[in-house]
C-alpha cells in the first residue's frame, strides 16, 4: 500500500500520462481535420523511436535534436501520403464518402508492411541506449533525467500546439475544420492546406513521442501497436476531435495504467487500457470529458 | 448598373443527382438581388455552387469581369464573394469572438481585423455583449447576428445571404430585414435567398423566381409583388 502512496508512481503516471497525450494530441488531429482512422499511428512512435536511435548511437545527436529530424521526417512522410494518396481520395464524391472506412483498413496495410520491414531491415531485436540517466531524488521519489526531460518535452509541446490552436489564426481554422467542415470552407479557410498542416502535425507529434519514448524505453519494430490502441482509448476518452478533453485524458489514462499495473502485475497493462477502452464505450460512448461530443 | 456577377446556365447537384438544371442571373454592383422559390426548389443548392463549396457540374461564372467558375471556395472568399450559408453553420465550440476572428481569415481581411469588428459590434451590439460566450450556446437570432457578422467580417464585395430568417420569431426577422436595408444602403452588393417572398421581395431591386431547379420569372421587385401569377404561388392571395 505504501507504494501507492509513494511519488515514484505518481512520476511514472504523469510521464506516461505526458507521453500519452502527445502521441494523441496527434491522431486527434489527424481525426478531427480528415476524418481518417489512422491505425498506423503507433508505427510512426516507433520510426521516431528509431531516427532517434541512429542519431544517438550513428551521428552522436542528443536524442533532443534526434526528435527535431524525428518531427521532420514524419512531416515529409505525411506530406507525401497526402500527395500521393489522400488528396485525390478526399476532393473526390463517392471515395470521399467512404474514406473514413476505408482509411483504417488502408492505414492496417501500412502498419503491417512498416513493422515487417523494419524487423527484416533492422531485425526485431530491441535496442536502447543510455542518455540522462543520472538519478535524481525528491523525497521518496526517484527520476532519472531522461525521464524529467521526456516529461518537460511533452508537456511543453502539447501546451504549445494547443496554445496555437487557440491564439494563431491558423490553429482556429483547424479547429473550425474539426467542428464544421462545411462552414470551414465557406468563411474561407484553404481547407487542403488546413489538413496538410494536421497531417504533418499530427505525425510530428507521434515520431516525437517516439523519440521521447526511446530515451527511456527499449524500442523494437514492434512496440508501435500499444501506442495506438493507447492513443485511440485517449481521444475517445477524451471526445473524438476535442483536442483538450484530449490531453486530459492522456494523463487520466497514464494515471489510470501506472497505478492499475503497480496494483496487479505488468501482465494486466493490456488488460486495463482495453478495460478502460470498453468500459467508455459502453458507458460513455461520447467520451469521458467534454460532456457533449463536438458537432461535425 | 454593370454586373458585379453573372451566372449562366448553372447546373448543379449532389453525385449524379443533379438539382439546378441551367440557371442563369446577375446581380448588379450596389442592388439587393433576390432568388425566391418554394422549399426544395433548389435555392440553397445554386447559393452553394456560387460559393464554391459544392462544385459548378456546368455553366459560367463571371465575377467582376473575372471567371471564378474554377476557383475553389476560399479563393472566392478572398475576391469578395462571401457566403452566409442556411442554417448559419456556426462554430459551436468557438466564442462569438473567434468566430469573428475566423471569418477575417483571407487575407485581404485580415490586415482590418479589428476594426471590421468594430463595426460588426456596432452593428449587432448584442454580439459585443457575448464576445466570449460560445457560439453554440446563443439563440437562433444571435446566430443569425453572428452568422452575418462572421461573413461581413470577410469584408465582402458580393454578399450571399441564404435564408437569413429560417426559423427565427417574427420580431427577429424583422431585425434581421432591416440589418440587410441598412447594408444595401451602405453600398454592399447582395444576393439573398429567401422563401418569405412577399418581405424579400419588399427590399429587392431585381428578384429571379426558381422552380425546380429552373428559372421561372423575372423582374423588378416590386413589379413581381403585383405580378398574378407571384401572387397566386407564393404570397396567398
Ligand atoms: N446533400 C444533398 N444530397 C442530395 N440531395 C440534396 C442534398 N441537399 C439538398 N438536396 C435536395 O436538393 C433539392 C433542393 O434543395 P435546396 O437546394 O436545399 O432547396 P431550397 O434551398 O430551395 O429549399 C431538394 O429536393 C433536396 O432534397
Ligand atoms: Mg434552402
Amino acid at each position: 500500500m505504501d507504494a501507492l502512496l509513494s511519488g515514484q508512481l505518481l512520476v511514472a503516471a504523469l510521464v506516461t500520462g505526458a507521453l500519452y497525450a502527445l502521441t494523441a494530441l496527434g491522431l486527434n488531429l489527424v481525426y478531427g481535420t480528415m476524418r481518417l482512422l489512422n491505425v498506423a499511428h503507433g508505427d510512426l512512435v516507433m520510426i521516431g523511436a528509431y531516427v532517434a536511435f541512429w542519431a544517438f548511437t550513428l551521428l552522436a545527436l542528443s536524442p533532443l535534436l534526434g526528435l527535431a529530424a524525428a518531427a521532420a521526417l514524419a512531416a515529409l512522410f505525411g506530406l507525401a501520403l497526402y500527395h500521393g494518396l489522400f488528396r485525390r481520395l478526399l476532393a473526390g464524391g463517392k471515395a470521399a464518402q467512404r474514406l473514413e472506412a476505408n482509411s483504417l483498413l488502408l492505414f492496417f496495410g501500412v502498419s503491417v508492411i512498416v513493422q515487417n520491414l523494419m524487423a527484416l531491415q533492422f531485425t526485431a531485436t530491441p535496442r536502447g541506449y543510455q542518455y540522462l540517466d543520472t538519478v535524481y531524488r525528491w523525497g521518496n521519489a526517484a527520476i532519472t533525467g531522461n525521464r524529467v526531460a521526456a516529461f518537460a518535452v511533452a508537456v511543453i509541446l502539447c501546451g504549445g500546439v494547443l496554445a496555437f490552436l487557440r491564439f494563431h489564426v491558423t490553429g482556429l481554422a483547424i479547429k473550425a475544420l474539426i467542428q464544421r467542415r462545411d462552414a470551414a470552407a465557406v468563411v474561407g479557410v484553404n481547407v487542403e492546406r488546413v489538413q496538410q498542416l494536421a497531417l504533418c502535425l499530427g505525425f510530428a507529434s507521434a515520431a516525437v513521442a517516439g523519440a521521447l519514448v526511446s530515451m527511456t524505453e527499449q524500442i523494437s519494430p514492434f512496440m508501435g501497436f500499444p501506442f495506438t490502441i493507447a492513443a485511440f482509448v485517449v481521444i475517445i476518452l477524451g471526445g473524438l476531435g476535442n483536442v483538450t478533453g484530449g490531453i486530459a485524458a492522456g494523463l487520466l489514462l497514464g494515471v489510470l495504467e501506472t497505478y492499475g499495473v503497480a496494483l496487479t502485475s505488468s501482465a494486466y497493462r493490456s488488460i486495463l487500457v482495453y478495460g478502460v477502452f470498453v468500459l467508455i464505450l459502453l458507458l460513455r460512448p461520447q467520451g469521458l470529458l467534454g460532456g457533449r461530443r463536438i458537432v461535425r | 448598373m454593370s454586373a458585379l456577377l453573372e451566372a449562366e446556365g448553372v447546373v448543379a447537384g449532389y453525385g449524379d443527382i443533379e438539382i439546378v438544371h441551367g440557371f442563369g442571373f446577375a446581380a448588379a454592383e450596389g442592388e439587393v438581388t433576390a432568388l425566391v422559390g418554394a422549399n426544395g426548389a433548389g435555392k440553397t443548392t445554386l447559393m452553394r455552387a456560387l460559393a464554391g463549396v459544392l462544385p459548378l457540374a456546368a455553366g459560367a461564372l463571371r465575377f467582376a469581369g473575372r471567371d471564378i467558375a474554377a476557383a475553389r471556395a476560399h479563393a472566392r472568399v478572398e475576391a469578395g464573394i462571401v457566403l452566409v450559408p442556411e442554417g448559419r453553420l456556426i462554430f459551436p465550440h468557438m466564442s462569438v469572438a473567434e468566430n469573428l476572428r475566423i471569418g477575417a481569415i483571407n487575407p485581404r481581411a485580415r490586415r482590418d481585423r479589428a476594426r471590421t469588428a468594430d463595426e460588426v459590434y456596432a452593428l449587432f451590439p448584442r454580439l459585443a455583449e457575448r464576445r466570449r460566450q460560445l457560439g453554440g450556446t446563443l439563440s437562433g437570432g444571435e446566430q443569425q447576428m453572428l452568422a452575418l457578422g462572421r461573413g461581413l467580417m470577410a469584408k465582402p464585395r458580393l454578399l450571399l445571404l441564404d435564408e437569413p430568417t429560417l426559423g427565427l420569431a417574427p420580431i427577429m426577422a424583422k431585425l434581421i430585414f432591416s440589418t440587410i436595408e441598412r447594408l444595401s444602403e451602405g453600398g454592399l452588393t447582395i444576393v439573398i435567398a429567401e422563401q418569405d417572398v412577399g418581405q424579400t421581395l419588399g427590399i429587392a431591386d431585381r428578384a429571379y423566381v426558381i422552380e425546380n431547379g429552373r428559372l421561372a420569372l423575372a423582374g423588378a421587385g416590386a413589379a413581381l409583388l403585383d405580378d398574378p401569377r407571384v401572387k397566386a404561388a407564393y404570397l396567398g392571395l
